[in-house]
């Protein structure tokens, strides 16, 4: 697979570590959020979707970033690749 | 003397004739020509018998000519080599003191004791073996496994020259990119990649034959008024001048993967150079061409019984006759009178030819066809003499590679098989492989593919109109005769026959996928390239489902064997998995160190003395450490800086216990909980400035935990301003530890004072190393003793040890490896990933409840709370010592409520995670996790080990052996 790498552009599958999917977590400190039933909820439950899923991949061999994806668990298709943390494509700030 | 070699030059198109060859079969001298194939050389010997059948032991010979011969299976070897089994001999070209040996014959090809097989009644028919040898139970393993491996089996592997230096090792793998990859380079690649190459796209063209020109060059077609040859080496020209095509002859393209990759070997000189492409494109044009499928009836597989496409290329390309007379069975109207023509030309005598209407009913000739017996459409049987039958029942077009992204094929009727359908990725099928069998339509078929993949990628095409699959006279197959049709063979490399199909179907495996595996039909190292439409016709045909009404069993890269040194091609040994040395390893090495692998590293094990054991080298190491002073490397450790604003807060919730309000200089222990409450990783955080830690991880979880606060920072938290640095590999970490280390450290010229009121334990300082290298020292202890760990810049580290080794002498400072580190913290019952804490423990179970922060929330804390991993009744650390004090307690042992017996079965309570004599508490002492163990302190119970055959009666108490107070660090 070619993964869009937002930093790196596309680069080979074997750079990247999986790292699951995008489940956010309950926020940490509010006591409605974290209770055993919502982590129960965020840690175990799967959609595993036939088509889109959002998963995290790790860049090891590139800008050791985290990077959200869209991928089509058929076709392996990436589309709305984001960095973890602006949720918005690095390059397309750059080209204003 | 090759008797069936054609002398006049205007046939032979693939052969140099000036290039004589000579190589062996089964210990026969022979000869051929630089270009043969074994198997053009063997016929071009008048050699039709190359084999035995892998199930009845049949003679077989040379099917085809090509990537999809089933029978002709040989074992090449060249002096000096390792054998190779299962090659093609249609595949394999021809080199001088080529070795090459028939398999699957006992005792010899010409005489086969299994050949007896074949005669008498139907005996190893379908399931066989699944029927017959169910009992009783254990006869399977006990005997009969025994006798039928010695006839199964297709190939042996045999290592007669020892290690790897007989077998192929000189492979290559490369990348290659480009926005068109040209997959065959018959008419259509071949007019497809001049198409590109003139828009200016980088193309390569892959052709698995060692010659471009895929069929042109034994069909002889002529192109307008320009010969075939003439046409490909105008086209072959015009190529080579464009600097952005790439030619790959010898390249096979055997998987289609995700985006645009394509996977092919390219075979070099045989058999010990390949090169492993990986080739990313843009746009892929299949123009893989097709195969021609057999024609099923009786006693189809004697040798001699060819494809007339493969006899026709034996005949043009290497100017070989395999028969002298031929009887013609070929289904399509213009192929046969093209291949009439052609043997004609050659001087084969045409015997007759099968007529519609007609049935091949039997054939005859032990090791050679000797004639063929026609049902005419009266119902008269004519046998015809004859020593060669061209059989054809259509083309199949070759979509394996358009198939393997999950792509359904689709049956269609006019060319009555399965074709790819119109794909959405960026494969795109051209050609024969899409069922386009006229020359014209062909060429015009490719330009419109070629100018389709131009516009997708952006350089313009001139889209025309479409061609589609046309075939121009419906193919009339002659039916099988009626009848048990044992011997009429669809699959011929696993034997699976007409009959074998109609009783699989007729047993209920209705499902294609089912009829493969029940009965091998499409395994091997064909995989089934003759025989899967045939296959597909005959299980409809006992279905009584119409074919498109079937499935085709899923086609999987490679699309032909490739060799695995291929695959792995350098990265073999270290270059497969590098082992990682510390900083120490160059300056430890010269101590004498003893080395051994963990996980990535290679780590210091223990340093022996002269003449000493490892057991006394590990006691003399710990009593060091306990009385005097020692040093270990610690440098695996993972060691990472959190900085910002929000770095405490962050902290805060990765840790399970209180890390917040950390003084500055100091150091906590810190234990990290996964999100599912189970502990991950344990390790110390230390503040070095208002806004700035260090944490370190255990050594096997170095990158997890990196991941994983890298991943909690950049996807959970991103509002939270913390950033994190891996400094890992920047940091040598030497751990001085022992009563005296105090003293070493005050003279090692640091500029810090280590008086015990300013470093006390569980601090962190930095300063500098002799007014030079900058290092930071904590006061950690694993070992229950004094003790700094020293973390300087990792270049400095061998003029360190060598420093600290001057200044120790005097009090007699030992360097301690993983053997006595782990005796230590055994002693004192500290933790080790992978033993305790092993990815089920909970900080309850691990003795380390109170620890658990009631005052925050943390990752882990809400499923932490969930009554299975509250309840009391989990396994719990404890330790463990000998009953009598005296007794060894067996590594890896399981816990139970008595001795090892040999009838009973015992209830198993728990298992040991760590066992050791222990030198200074002078008994063998265990950590084990026991069910409920943390009610069970006193109580006596056995730790067992059966594979040792050993049980010792052990006394439960608590984790710590020595100094529970810790009075000892904090010294």
């Amino acid at each position: 697979m070619l993964i869009p790498c937002p930093w790196c552009g596309p680069r080979d599958e074997r750079e990247f570590d999986f790292g699951g999917s995008d489940a956010k977590f309950p926020s940490i400190g509010t006591p409605r959020d974290s209770t055993t039933d919502t982590w129960y909820e965020a840690v175990h439950i799967r959609e595993n979707a036939r088509g889109d899923t959002r998963e995290l991949w790790y860049h090891l061999s590139g800008c050791e970033r985290w990077i959200c994806l869209t991928r089509d668990s058929v076709t392996h298709e990436f589309t709305n690749a984001s960095t973890s943390d602006q949720g918005e494509h690095p390059g397309e700030s750059d080209a204003d | 003397m090759q008797t069936n070699r054609i002398q006049s030059s205007g046939f032979g198109n693939a052969i140099d004739r000036s290039r004589p060859l000579t190589f062996t079969f089964d210990g026969r001298k022979l000869t051929g020509y630089s270009g043969d194939t074994v198997a053009s050389a063997l016929l071009a010997n008048n050699i039709h018998l190359v084999g035995r059948s892998i199930k009845f032991h049949r003679p077989r010979g040379i099917l085809s000519c090509g990537v999809e011969e089933p029978s002709a299976i040989v074992r090449c070897t060249a002096p000096g080599l390792n054998p190779v089994p299962n090659l093609k001999a249609t595949e394999v070209l021809l080199s001088e003191g080529l070795i090459v040996e028939s398999q699957n014959s006992w005792p010899t090809r010409n005489f086969d004791v299994f050949g007896l097989l074949s005669f008498g009644p139907r005996f190893l028919q379908a399931g066989f073996y699944y029927k017959t040898f169910l009992w009783p139970h254990f006869g399977w393993h006990r005997f009969y496994e025994k006798v039928i491996r010695n006839f199964a089996g297709l190939g042996r592997i045999r290592t007669e020259i020892p290690g790897t230096g007989g077998y192929p090792t000189n492979m290559d793998q490369r990348n290659k990119f480009c926005q068109v990859l040209v997959i065959g380079s018959g008419p259509a690649g071949m007019n497809a990649a001049l198409v590109c190459a003139r828009k200016g796209a980088r193309v390569v063209l892959v052709e698995q034959e060692p010659t471009f020109g895929g069929s042109l060059l034994w069909r002889k077609q002529a192109i307008g008024n320009i010969t075939a040859d003439r046409w490909i080496s105008d086209a072959l020209d015009e190529l080579s001048q464009y600097p952005h095509v790439t030619q790959l002859p010898r390249t096979q393209a055997f998987g289609h993967y995700d985006h645009g990759m394509v996977l092919a070997y390219q075979s070099g000189e045989w058999p010990d150079s390949g090169i492993f492409w990986k080739i990313h494109a843009e746009r892929i044009l299949l123009a893989s061409g097709a195969i021609e499928r057999p024609l099923v009836f009786p006693n189809n597989d004697r040798p001699g019984i060819m494809l007339a496409g493969a006899v026709r290329k034996y005949l043009n390309r290497y100017a070989v006759r395999p028969g002298r007379r031929a009887f013609i069975a070929v289904a399509d109207d213009n192929e046969r009178k093209a291949t009439i023509s052609d043997c004609v030309a050659a001087n084969i005598e045409i015997a007759a030819c099968l007529e519609h209407g007609q049935q091949i009913v039997d054939t005859n000739g032990r090791r050679r066809v000797r004639s063929v017996s026609v049902k005419t459409a009266e119902n008269k049987i004519i046998k015809h003499n004859c020593d060669l039958v061209c059989v054809s029942g259509g083309w199949t077009p070759t979509v394996h590679l358009a198939a393997h992204l999950q792509g359904n094929l689709q049956f269609d009727n006019e060319v009555q098989t399965f074709i790819a359908p119109e794909h959405r990725g960026p494969l795109l099928s051209v050609g024969a492989s899409r069922g386009i069998f006229n020359l014209e339509s062909i060429l015009s078929n490719s330009e419109y593919q070629a100018h389709k993949a131009m516009t997708q990628i952006g350089l313009s095409g001139e889209c025309g109109s479409n061609q589609t699959a046309k075939v121009e006279n419906p193919i009339d197959r002659p039916d099988l005769p009626a009848g048990s049709n044992y011997r009429a063979f669809v699959d011929f490399q696993n034997d699976v026959t007409a009959a074998d199909l109609v009783q699989t179907v007729s047993e209920g495996y209705r499902d294609i996928e089912l009829v493969k595996r029940y009965t091998a039909t499409g395994m091997g190292t064909d995989q089934g390239k003759t025989s899967w439409t045939n296959a597909i016709d005959q299980v409809a045909a006992a279905t009584g489902e119409p074919p498109e009404q079937l499935a085709h069993t899923t086609f999987r890269p490679p699309y032909s064997p490739i060799p695995f040194a291929g695959i792995a091609a350098a990265r073999t040994g270290e270059q497969m998995k590098p082992i990682r040395r510390t900083p120490t390893h160059r300056v430890f090495e010269q101590m004498g160190c003893v080395f051994q692998k963990s996980g990535d590293w290679l780590y210091s094990r223990y340093f022996p003395q002269i003449d000493e054991s490892l057991e006394q080298a590990v006691a003399r190491e710990v009593q060091a450490v306990r009385t005097g002073v020692g040093f270990v490397d610690m440098s695996t450790l993972g060691k990472f800086e959190v900085r910002g604003q929000d770095a405490e807060n962050f902290l805060s919730r990765v840790y399970c216990n209180n890390v917040s309000g950390l003084p500055i200089g100091k150091i906590r222990y810190g234990l990290m909980l996964r999100e599912d409450g189970i502990v991950f990783d344990d390790g110390v955080v230390a503040r070095l400035g208002d806004e700035h830690y260090i944490v370190t991880a255990t050594t096997a979880n170095s990158h997890a935990v990196w991941l994983w606060l890298t991943k909690l920072a950049q996807i959970q938290w991103p509002a939270l301003d913390v950033t994190l640095t891996n400094v890992s590999e920047n940091w040598a970490s030497i751990a001085i530890a022992g009563p005296r280390s105090r003293e070493i450290l005050g003279r090692l010229g640091l500029d810090i004072d280590s008086s015990q009121l300013d470093f006390p334990f569980a601090a962190v300082r930095e300063g500098r190393l002799q007014g030079d290298a900058s290092c930071r020292i904590f006061s950690v202890s694993y070992s229950g003793e004094l003790c700094f760990e020293v973390n300087i810049p990792a270049g400095y580290t061998s003029g360190f040890v060598e420093r600290l080794l001057e200044i120790g002498a005097d009090f007699g400072i030992t360097p301690y490896g993983l053997e006595a580190l782990d005796v230590l913290r055994i002693e004192k019952g500290h933790l080790t990933v992978g033993r305790e804490i092993d990815g089920r423990t909970t900080p309850g179970d691990l003795g380390l409840a109170k620890m658990v922060s009631n005052n925050k929330d943390f990752i882990g804390r809400a499923l932490l709370r969930r009554p299975g991993l509250q309840s009391d009744d989990r396994l719990q650390l404890v330790g463990l010592t000998a009953a009598d004090g005296v007794s060894e307690i067996p590594i890896g042992g399981v816990l139970a409520e008595s001795s090892l017996t040999q009838s009973s079965r015992q209830e198993v309570n728990g298992y040991l995670t760590a066992a050791v004599f222990s030198p200074t508490v002078g008994k063998s002492i265990a950590l084990a996790l026991l069910r409920n163990g943390h009610r069970r302190d006193g109580e006596e119970l056995w730790a067992v080990s059966p594979v040792a055959g050993a049980s010792t009666k052990v006394k439960v108490g608590t984790t710590c052996f020595y100094d529970a107070s810790g009075d000892r660090f904090n010294a």
